[in-house]
């Protein structure tokens, strides 16, 4: 079926209607994107996201952030999980089944929402930084938001996108452990040096997991959201 | 016609605390936490039951985790489920709904916040438990300090308040994490900022304070000053929290509205006298001396009987250090075999208070007291007794040969050889130190050289050289070039 098809009662002959105008159809694809980004609150989000950004902003102005020693690296994982759990929330739905079983261009959205949220958040947390000394630089921010917000859609996609700020947290919390105690493993990657191929490749791995995971299937809906 | 007889007390009134009590139970049904909890056990066993069994088995070491570790994890998921059940209502968009109830919305909210607060307070407690039962397989000597438990209830029932109230108050699905996030971030940066500022022991109040020596709460009972103080100001916050939800919740009753400001300001009360005494806080060897809250019976060391194992001379060791006993006499013995005899040489050794060793503890700052060595030791009295301090051990007794003890042969060597007062030696009592030790190393070119000759001698021409020179060598009257 085309879509310019419309199917009517069975065994009827389909009904060709008139394509919408081209500035029809992207008028309908923004409004579409708009109603969306509405109803995963990205604008929340966007505000939390710029919040996290001044946080960090204010730690380096005000030297919250140690000049060296293992201390270094727990504000900023801190704030890195704080983006990854609120981008993991934004996928909570409040429409349920309508919604999946009318959405045919929901998959897209959801690619979409995550990665520009990520890529955001990266921006943010990069620009709050500038002109400042940041243990890691922004490589060590894009491996570190982007690994994190992998582990919060595979949340949301486990145990539903309202309480998927567990696994960012959880993890926090495993890294900022093993940034005190000096562990090195690739999988825990916030303590891994920037130069560490296998911390960035599981970092990597674990957000085109999350990301493909919400895409193809969206957050989980508990009946108790 | 027939009469009926009435009776005086209503139905409702009487079933009343059935209807209470279901209302909780309904709500620990469903409470989100529920569900957190296997996460919170296995970072228990990842976080601080790791770190807790890498410590000595001694129960004041072991609790420290409760605070430095435990409490910090769990509170950040307390205050988030809690925003994330206070704002229920809020998210489903039935706070009209309660408000018009029978009940008043704040006791149907204190109802949400008691019910998670325990499924908070369970796996802690049972965490605490897990913790103490293990180290009880291991500890000789004392029993578990209660304090920190109590502080860590607080802590934990102040993060599931102020999380709620955020939830109540500014219901949103971003509330849950935010929460949790600001939890995590007034832990580890807000009191270390504080620590910073010009009054410096109000960073005293973070659950987070370092952890204390390895012989800690063994010489001296540990001060519970700090732990009433944090109670108080954790606790207060948790009140006067819960009070101000009271305040802008209440809907009409007059009754509730007085009884949250009566609750508001005691626990803002209790809070700022917490604030206000952790100001006047000073800290010492012992532990943190709070002067309207410190009994000074708490003062005095506490008694033991010392456990000791008599090899060439007795070594004696407090009976906590029991399991470590036959490591130290190892450790000794050979130093023991060769300065017996010597001028000064100790007829004893005694384990002595790492607190009350001065060159062992140095002011860091106003809130912390940190150890410089591994050990320290002392030579003293008449006939001689090596007072020996061991504020760091490994977390169980090894084997002799593996080397564990080596900064208490340095200390032997050091207080033998060196000069008095635990000052730092002249170059030639280094280097007889570390021909002693074996351990050349690390010093400078000359005195290295000349501690590798000495310690390729025979023993027996080692001990006719100190036996004649040790009174000089000690005084500072030996050079480099005089040692053979």
């Amino acid at each position: 079926m085309t879509p310019g098809h419309v199917r009517t009662r069975a065994g009827a002959e389909s009904r060709l209607l008139p394509p919408l105008p081209s500035w029809d159809r992207a008028a309908a694809g923004t409004r579409l994107v708009r109603l969306y980004v509405a109803s995963r609150r990205v604008p929340v989000a966007l505000g939390a996201l710029v919040a996290c950004s001044l946080v960090l902003r204010a730690a380096l102005e005000w030297h919250w952030i140690p000049s060296s020693g293992p201390l270094t690296q727990q504000l900023p994982v801190l704030l890195e999980a704080g983006t990854a759990s609120v981008i993991a929330v934004t996928t909570y739905s409040p429409f349920g089944e309508p919604e999946r079983a009318t959405g045919r261009w929901l998959p897209y959205l959801r690619f979409g929402t995550a990665g520009a949220l990520t890529g955001i958040a990266v921006g943010l947390l990069s620009a709050g930084a500038a002109a400042a000394h940041l243990p890691g630089g922004t490589l060590d921010v894009v491996r570190n938001v982007a690994g994190i917000t992998g582990i919060g859609l595979i949340s949301a996609a486990v145990i539903g996108g309202g309480l998927s700020w567990i696994g960012p947290m959880a993890y926090l919390v495993l890294s900022e452990d093993a940034i005190l105690n000096a562990w090195r493993t690739p999988w825990v990657w916030p303590t891994s040096p920037l130069q560490d191929a296998g911390a960035a490749l599981c970092a990597a791995l674990v957000f085109v997991a999350g990301v493909a995971i919400i895409t193809a299937r969206g957050a989980r809906q508990r009946a108790a959201e | 016609m027939t009469s009926l007889t009435l009776p005086l007390r209503s139905e409702s009134a009487r079933i009343r605390p059935t209807r209470r009590a279901r209302l909780l139970r309904l709500e620990l049904h469903h409470s989100t936490m529920i569900w957190v909890l296997p996460l919170l056990g296995a970072l228990f066993y990842f976080d601080p039951f790791r770190k807790a069994s890498g410590y000595p088995p001694f129960w004041f070491v072991r609790s420290s985790v409760i605070l430095h570790e435990l409490v910090p994890d769990f509170s950040l998921f307390a205050a988030g489920v809690a925003a994330w059940t206070g704002s229920r209502e809020g998210r489903r968009q039935t706070v009209d709904l309660v408000t018009i109830a029978a009940r008043p919305r704040w006791s149907t909210a204190l109802a949400s916040f008691a019910a998670t607060t325990i499924w908070t307070l369970v796996p802690f407690l049972g965490c605490v438990a897990v913790l103490y039962g293990f180290t009880a397989t291991q500890a000789s000597w004392g029993g578990p300090p209660w304090w920190p438990v109590a502080a860590g209830a607080a802590v934990l029932c102040a993060f599931c308040a102020l999380g709620f109230a955020a939830g109540v108050l500014l219901p949103g699905r971003f509330t849950a994490p935010l929460a949790a996030l600001v939890t995590f971030l007034v832990l580890i940066v807000a009191f270390r900022v504080v620590l910073h500022e010009s009054h410096p022991t109000f960073a005293l109040l973070s659950p987070m304070n370092s952890v204390p020596n390895g012989d800690a709460g063994v010489f001296f009972h540990y001060f519970p000053d700090l732990f009433i103080v944090q109670i108080m100001f954790f606790a207060g916050i948790a009140v006067a929290v819960l009070g101000g939800l009271g305040l802008a919740t209440a809907s009409g009753s007059r009754i509730v509205w007085r009884t949250a400001v009566v609750v508001t300001a005691l626990g803002l009360a209790a809070a700022c006298t917490g604030v206000g005494l952790a100001g006047t806080a000073r800290m010492e060897a012992n532990g943190v001396v709070i002067p309207a809250v410190h009994d000074a019976a708490s003062d005095r060391p506490i008694a033991y009987t010392p456990v000791c194992q008599h090899a060439v001379i007795p070594v004696c060791v407090q009976p906590a250090f029991r399991a470590y006993l036959p490591d130290v006499v190892a450790a000794l013995n050979p130093l023991i075999h060769q300065f017996a005899g010597l001028p000064g040489a100790p007829v004893r050794v005694e384990q002595s208070s790492s607190s009350t060793t001065p060159e062992l503890s140095v002011a860091l700052s106003a809130t912390e007291i940190g150890t410089l060595v591994g050990a320290s030791a002392n030579i003293t009295g008449s006939p001689p007794v090596l007072h020996l301090a061991l504020p760091k051990l490994p977390s169980q007794p090894e084997p002799p040969s593996s080397q564990s003890l080596s900064d208490e042969q340095g200390a032997f060597v050091d207080a033998f050889i060196g000069p008095a007062g635990g000052t730092l030696g002249d170059p030639a009592q280094a280097a007889i130190e570390a021909a002693l030790l074996h351990d050349a190393g690390s010093l400078p070119s000359p005195a290295a050289e000349t501690a590798n000759r000495f310690a390729a001698l025979a023993p027996n021409v080692q001990r006719a050289w100190l036996l004649t020179h040790l009174p000089a060598l000690r005084s500072g009257d030996i050079g480099l070039a005089q040692i053979p």
